[in-house]
């Protein structure tokens, strides 16, 4: 048997508020949602409650998702939002956080080359904005204009991110070639 | 774009793709996650339609309640669930009720419409 897309869950969760056809849409972009969040953050936990939010803040707004783009984009641009609403709230502990990123990344750079290619290390060193974009842009395969869309950048505000957060990346670890 | 900027904007390429590869949940640990979003929810549908239950029960006791002296006087007969006899004001009940009645309905509406 066919298994229902997207959409046709969407509709069932919006007029009889099915909450296994939800499950079912948790289930597909719970990985999507928590592993953006996890790049954009840094931190695991914090993460994780802020996917949980989305998720039941999903719920709620869905009657507000039009079917015109895609589900998946609606659910990390309400993850984007929440993430940067905890990061105002927060503003203290997560400066902290940052700045320990940072230190971290200050160590690595300095000392020898790790093994793996930690990708936290690298993004610590750019700012929210920066980071959202490289990551919309490298990892999920967005294209400049969906990713204005989803963060509300002007488009070229989203490309001097992008452009600005590789040399960024390129200046603070020395990087003159491919590793 | 120079030389530099291509190497690097492959270097940040590959930087993504070796990560995405890492970026995978075991089936325990969506689960437990799934769990923590639906336990909420569930909780939220069950007292939601609860609260409406009790309400459409106490809607229907008290629509009931002030239709019995009207079908007093259509069958013409006080004696019928003879209300005078009993020393309740019952306007006192009925109307407080349904005015209670009226504002928890008013406030869960409230709450649904903020909800959204």
């Amino acid at each position: 048997m066919k298994k229902p897309d997207d959409k046709e869950l969407i509709a069932r969760v919006i007029a009889t508020q099915d909450t296994q056809a939800f499950e079912a849409l948790v289930w597909r972009n719970q990985h999507l949602v928590r592993n953006w969040l996890r790049q954009l953050s840094g931190d695991i936990g914090m993460a994780d409650d802020l996917a949980q939010e989305t998720f039941i803040k999903a719920w709620s707004k869905l009657h507000t998702f039009r079917g015109e783009g895609n589900f998946r984009s609606w659910l990390m641009k309400i993850a984007y939002t929440n993430f940067l609403q905890a990061k105002r709230q927060q503003f203290q502990q997560y400066r902290v956080l940052q700045e320990a990123s940072q230190m971290e990344a200050d160590k690595d750079s300095s000392g020898e080359e790790s093994a793996g290619l930690d990708l936290q290390k690298y993004l610590a060193v750019l700012n929210t904005e920066e980071r959202a974009c490289l990551i919309l842009n490298y990892a999920y395969g967005y294209s400049h204009r969906e990713i204005s869309i989803l963060t509300e950048l002007p488009l070229g505000t989203v490309k001097s991110n992008i452009r600005r957060g590789t040399v960024r990346i390129r200046d603070k670890f020395n990087i003159t070639g491919t590793p | 774009m120079t030389d530099n900027n291509l190497s690097n904007e492959a270097f940040i390429q590959q930087l993504f793709q070796q990560n995405a590869e890492q970026q995978t949940f075991s089936h325990e640990n969506s689960e437990a996650f799934v769990d923590t979003v639906m336990k909420p929810l569930r909780r939220q549908l069950w007292l939601r339609t609860a609260v409406l239950s009790v309400m459409a029960g106490l809607s229907s006791l008290i629509l009931a309640f002030q239709l019995v002296p009207v079908i007093n006087i259509l069958s013409d007969s006080y004696n019928w669930l003879s209300f005078q006899t009993i020393s309740i004001n019952w306007e006192l009940v009925l109307i407080p009720g349904s005015i209670a009645i009226l504002g928890m309905t008013f406030l869960l509406m409230l709450d649904h419409s903020t909800d959204q």
